[in-house]
C-alpha cells in the first residue's frame, strides 16, 4: 500500500532525479550518438583523444593498483595498531575528500610546482598527474576497508593461529578472503574518481595534446573550442559517453562486491584488545605514517607556508579583494540554495531507500552512487546540453525568462548532484540501524505521523542529518569542475571561491592571490573534518 | 476491559502466522501467550495494539470494535520486547510521552510521571538517558512509559526476554505484583513455560498460527488437551504408549493394575532429584523423576525389577503407524485403520 506520504517523496525525488541525473545524462548519450557510429568512433579514436582516454585509464589504473595496497596497510594500521596519533592520521586520511579539487591543485603546486620549496618540479609531467591522483583517492580503500576490519571476528584468525597457521598465513587464508570485495570496491571507486578527475589536474598537468592531457580536460576543451560548436559538442559528448559507460559499470561491480561482502562477514563480535607489538608492526606503521605524512601533510605545509610567505598584509589584501569577496558571497550563495534542498531531497530520498519498501529502492540508492564516480566535466556537460540556450529544455526556459546555464540556477543544479548522495547517504544507514520500534512506541502512546517524526524521528537523525549537511557544504562550497563548465566562469559575475583560484593562477597569473584563496578554502575544508568528527564522537555518546 | 479476538487471520506471504485465531482475555487479567517462537504469539499481540492490520477477523477491546481504529487511538499500552526507549529523552521524559501527546497539564503530567516512577523504582533515574540504564531498569521504564496514559489493555511482547536469569526471576515476580496493585488487563508473550506458570492468572497456548489451549495455569498443566500443550510445558516420558511427565511416574515394588514392568537402567542424583531410567521391554527406555528422599527409588540398583504407573496426566502420543490419505481408493463400506495423530483424543485428562 503506497502511502501519501511516501507517494509525495517518491514524486519529489524521482522529479529530481530525471531533472538532474537522469535527463541530463541521457542528453549526453543522445548527442554523442547524434552524428552516427563513424562519428563517435572518429571522436574517440582521433590519436588526441585516444592518447587522454589511454592516458587517464592507465593512471587511473595505477592509481587503484597502489590505493588498494597502501589503502588496505593504512586501514589495518588504523584499526589494528592503535598508536598515540593514530586518530590524527585517520583525520589527515579524510583531507583529501574534503579539499576542493582545485585547491588540491594549488596545494600540489605549492610542492611540485616551479617555485618547488624541495626542487621538485612536476608541472606537465605524468608523474605530477600520478602523485596528484595518489593524492585525491587516498581516502577511498581506507574508508571502505576500514569498516569491515573493525567487524571482522578476531576469534577466526586466533583459531587459524591455534591450528598453527603462521601471521602471513593467517592474512592470506582467513582476513584477506573476507576484506577483499572491501579491497576491491574501495579501488574501483579510486578508479573511477581518478579516471573523470580534472580540477586537481589541471594546474599540473599543463594540458599537453598527447602527452599530459587527461580525458576530462579534452571534453572540457571540446567544449570550450568556439570553431566549430556542434561538432565539437558532439565529440565531447562522445568521449563523455565512454567515461559515463565506465563510471556505471564500476557503480555495478561496487554494488556487487559490496553485497558479496557484506554476505561473507560474520556477526560482528567485540573487538579483542590490540594484539601483542612486534617489530614488523612498527615498521609497517613508521611506513603508513611516512606515506601518508609525505603525500598529504608535507603539501598542505608548503601551501601554509607558500601562503604567508609574502606576509600577512598581503594575504588580508587578496582575500579582501572586491573580486574575491564577489567570488565568496557567489560560493555562499551557491553553497546555501543547494545545502537547503539538498536536505530536504537527501532526507526524503533516505526514508524512501529505507522505509517505503517501495520496489526499485535498490536502484535509486545505486544511482545516489554516480556523483561520485562520475567526471564533473561530464556533469557540466550533461547539463549543457538539456538547459543550454541550445539544449533541450534551455530555449523553452529562456522563453519563460529562466536562465539555468551561466547563471544560479544551473550552478545549483550542478552542485546539487555532486553533494545531495551525501545527505541521503549519512542518513539511511541510521534510519536501518535504529529501526521502527520507536515509532511504533510513539504510535501506540497516541503520537500521530507528524507528531512522530517532529519527536521521535527527526532528533533520532539529528546528528546525522547534521553530519550528512555539512560534508554536503564542504562539498558544494568546494565543486569546481561542474560549476566551471555550467557557470562560464564569468568574473564579477558567475565566479566563485574555487573558481576564482582558477583564474588567478591560470589567467591573471597572480600565484600568491591564488594561493590566499586556497588557504581559505582549505581552512574551510579542515573546519569541516573537525566539525564531523565532533559530531561523531557526540553520536557515539548517546547512543 | 476485555479483549476479544475473533476469526483472526494474518499471512506473511506465504507464512500463515495466525490461523482463524479466537481469544477471550478477561478484564482485569493477566494472561500469557505461550509458545515457541514462530508460532504467532507476537502476532497476535501486535494486532490488537494495532501495530499490525490483521487480514481477516475483529479484535473487541473494551467491548469496542477497534479492529480498524489505528493504534494511536486504541488506548493500548505496548512494551516492546527490546523496549523501544526515546532514546533523545531522559527517563522521565519518556514517562511523560504519552502524556505531553495528550496535552496534559504541565503539573499533572510531572505528578504522574514521578508516581510511576516510584511504582517502578527508578525515581533516582529520572534524568537519566535510557543509555544510562541496565537492562531490567529500561524495561521497567518501558513499563512506566506505557502505564502513564492509564491505557484499558497492558501489552508485552517477550518482557523478560533480552534479561539475564537472575533479572528474569526478579522481574516476573515484581510484574505479577504490580498487577496485583495496578489492576490494568494485561497480556504478555513468552516462550518460558516457567515464566506463565509462575505469573499468568491465565495461559494462551499458541502453535503455529493457533490456540491450542486456554486455561489456568493448573489447567494447562494438570490436564492438557493434547500432546503438543503437554510436551510444551514440561519435561514428557513415554510409558505404555501414552506421554506422561517423569515426576508423574510411580514406582512400584510389585506389580500392581495399571502398572508395567520394566528393569531399572540407571539411577542418577542430581540435587535433591533422583533420576531414574528404566527399561520397559519391547517399548523402551522411561525417565522416572522423584525426590532423593523417596524410599521407593533410595535403594534401587540397576538391573532391578520395579513396576512403573502414571499417576498424573497422561496424553496419548502419536503413533508413527502410517496413515491412509483420504484421497486413496477408499470406497464407503471398505475397512480402515484409524489412528490418532496430533491434538488426538484425551486419555486420563479432562478437556478444560
Amino acid at each position: 500500500m503506497l502511502r501519501p506520504a511516501s507517494a509525495a517523496g517518491l514524486g519529489l525525488v524521482t522529479l529530481w532525479l530525471s531533472l538532474v541525473v537522469l535527463i541530463p545524462l541521457a542528453a549526453v548519450v543522445v548527442t554523442g550518438a547524434q552524428g552516427g557510429w563513424t562519428a563517435f568512433v572518429d571522436a574517440v579514436t582521433s590519436p588526441v583523444a585516444l592518447s587522454a582516454l589511454t592516458l587517464s585509464a592507465g593512471l587511473s589504473l595505477a592509481v587503484a593498483v597502489v590505493n588498494g595496497v597502501v589503502g588496505t596497510t593504512v586501514a589495518w594500521v588504523l584499526v589494528r595498531d592503535p598508536f598515540r596519533g593514530s586518530r590524527l592520521l585517520d583525520h589527515v586520511i579524510d583531507v583529501p575528500f574534503a579539499l576542493p579539487t582545485i585547491v588540491t591543485g594549488v596545494v600540489m603546486i605549492a610542492l611540485y610546482g616551479p617555485a618547488s620549496p624541495v626542487g621538485v618540479d612536476l608541472v606537465g609531467t605524468r608523474v605530477g598527474l600520478f602523485v596528484t591522483l595518489l593524492f585525491v583517492t587516498l581516502p577511498f580503500t581506507v574508508r571502505t576497508v576500514q569498516p569491515v576490519l573493525e567487524a571482522l571476528d578476531r576469534d577466526a584468525e586466533q583459531a587459524a593461529a591455534s591450528l598453527g597457521a603462521s601471521g602471513p598465513t593467517v592474512f592470506r587464508r582467513v582476513v584477506l578472503p573476507v576484506i577483499l570485495p572491501a579491497i576491491a570496491s574501495g579501488a574501483s571507486l579510486a578508479f573511477a574518481r581518478a579516471l573523470g578527475e580534472y580540477g586537481s589536474l589541471v594546474l599540473i598537468s599543463s594540458n599537453i595534446p598527447k602527452q599530459t592531457q587527461v580525458a576530462s580536460a579534452l571534453i572540457y576543451g571540446k567544449l570550450e573550442d568556439a570553431t566549430n560548436p556542434v561538432t565539437s559538442t558532439q565529440q565531447a559528448a562522445s568521449l563523455a559517453i565512454v567515461l559515463l559507460a565506465v563510471s556505471v559499470l564500476v557503480l555495478v561491480a561496487v554494488e556487487l562486491l559490496q553485497r558479496k561482502g557484506r554476505a561473507a562477514m560474520a556477526e560482528p563480535t567485540v573487538t579483542a584488545p590490540a594484539g601483542e607489538r612486534r617489530t614488523g608492526r612498527r615498521v609497517v606503521r613508521t611506513l603508513v605514517v611516512a606515506y601518508v605524512g609525505v603525500l598529504v601533510v608535507l603539501p598542505l605545509g608548503v601551501l601554509v607556508w607558500r601562503t604567508f610567505k609574502p606576509g600577512l598584509d598581503a594575504f588580508v589584501t587578496a582575500v579582501t579583494d572586491p573580486l574575491a569577496v564577489h567570488a565568496f558571497r557567489m560560493t555562499a550563495e551557491v553553497a546555501l540554495i543547494s545545502v537547503a534542498l539538498t536536505t530536504v531531497l537527501g532526507t526524503v530520498a533516505a526514508f524512501l531507500i529505507t522505509r517505503s519498501g517501495l520496489p526499485g529502492m535498490r536502484v535509486l540508492d545505486t544511482l545516489l552512487g554516480l556523483p561520485v564516480s562520475v567526471s564533473p566535466i561530464v556533469v557540466g556537460l550533461a547539463l549543457i546540453l538539456v538547459y543550454g540556450s541550445t539544449g533541450w529544455f534551455g530555449p523553452t526556459l529562456e522563453s519563460l525568462g529562466i536562465q539555468v546555464i551561466l547563471s544560479v540556477p544551473g550552478m545549483v543544479l550542478a552542485t546539487m548532484f555532486v553533494s545531495m548522495p551525501l545527505v541521503t547517504r549519512a542518513v539511511a544507514p541510521v534510519l536501518v540501524a535504529r529501526g521502527t520500534d520507536q515509532e511504533q512506541a510513539a504510535e501506540s502512546l497516541g503520537a500521530s505521523a507528524p507528531v512522530r517524526f517532529w519527536r521521535i524521528t527527526l532528533p533520532g537523525i539529528r546528528t546525522a542529518l547534521v553530519t550528512g549537511v555539512v560534508l554536503a557544504l564542504a562539498r558544494s562550497i568546494g565543486e569546481y569542475g561542474a560549476v566551471l563548465v555550467v557557470s562560464g566562469n564569468i568574473q564579477g559575475q558567475t565566479e566563485t571561491a574555487t573558481l576564482r583560484v582558477d583564474t588567478l593562477y591560470q589567467t591573471l597569473l597572480q600565484p600568491d592571490a591564488a594561493y590566499a584563496v586556497t588557504f581559505v578554502l582549505v581552512a574551510v575544508a579542515i573546519l569541516t573534518i573537525v566539525a564531523t568528527s565532533l559530531l561523531r564522537r557526540s553520536q557515539g555518546g548517546t547512543r | 476491559m476485555s479483549i476479544q479476538v475473533r476469526g483472526l487471520t494474518k499471512r506473511f506471504g506465504s507464512f500463515v502466522a495466525l490461523d482463524d485465531v479466537d481469544v477471550t482475555v478477561r478484564s482485569g487479567t493477566l494472561t500469557a501467550l505461550l509458545g515457541p517462537s514462530g508460532g504467532g504469539k507476537t502476532t497476535l499481540l501486535r494486532v490488537v495494539a494495532g501495530l499490525e492490520q490483521a487480514d481477516a477477523g475483529t479484535v473487541v477491546i473494551d467491548d469496542k470494535d477497534a479492529t480498524r481504529v489505528p493504534a494511536r487511538r486504541r488506548d493500548v499500552g505496548f512494551v516492546f520486547q527490546h523496549y523501544a526507549p526515546f532514546g533523545h529523552l531522559s527517563v522521565a521524559r519518556n514517562v511523560a510521552f504519552g502524556l505531553e501527546i495528550r496535552k496534559r497539564p504541565k503539573a499533572e503530567t510531572a505528578a504522574r510521571v514521578d508516581e510511576l516512577l516510584r511504582l517502578v523504582h527508578l525515581e533516582a533515574f529520572a534524568d537519566r538517558l535510557p543509555s544510562e540504564l541496565s537492562g531490567g531498569q529500561r524495561q521497567r521504564m518501558a513499563l512506566a512509559r506505557a502505564l502513564a496514559v492509564e491505557p484499558k489493555v497492558l501489552l508485552l511482547d517477550e518482557p523478560f526476554g533480552a534479561l539475564d536469569a537472575t533479572v528474569r526471576k526478579e522481574l516476573r515476580q515484581w510484574l505479577r505484583r504490580l498487577h496485583d496493585e495496578v489492576h490494568v488487563t494485561t497480556v504478555f508473550v513468552t516462550h518460558d513455560q516457567a515464566e506463565a506458570l509462575e505469573v499468568a492468572d491465565e495461559i494462551v497456548v499458541v502453535n503455529g498460527g493457533r490456540v491450542e489451549q486456554v486455561g489456568t495455569p493448573d489447567e494447562v498443566y494438570d490436564r492438557p488437551v493434547n500432546e503438543f500443550v503437554m510436551r510444551f510445558l514440561g519435561p514428557t516420558t513415554s510409558l505404555a504408549g501414552a506421554l506422561v511427565r517423569p515426576h508423574d511416574v510411580e514406582v512400584l515394588a510389585a506389580a500392581a493394575p495399571g502398572a508395567v514392568e520394566a528393569e531399572v537402567g540407571s539411577l542418577r542424583r542430581v540435587g535433591f532429584e533422583a533420576r531414574l531410567v528404566a527399561h520397559v521391554p519391547g517399548s523402551g527406555d522411561v525417565d522416572v523423576l522423584g525426590s532423593r528422599s523417596d524410599p521407593a527409588l533410595r535403594d534401587l540398583r540397576p538391573g532391578d525389577r520395579v513396576w512403573l504407573r502414571a499417576v498424573g496426566p497422561v496424553v496419548e502420543a502419536a503413533p508413527s503407524a502410517p496413515s491412509v490419505d483420504a484421497s486413496d481408493d477408499v470406497a464407503p463400506g471398505d475397512p480402515v485403520g484409524v489412528a490418532a495423530s496430533s491434538g488426538a483424543p484425551v486419555r486420563g485428562g479432562v478437556p478444560a
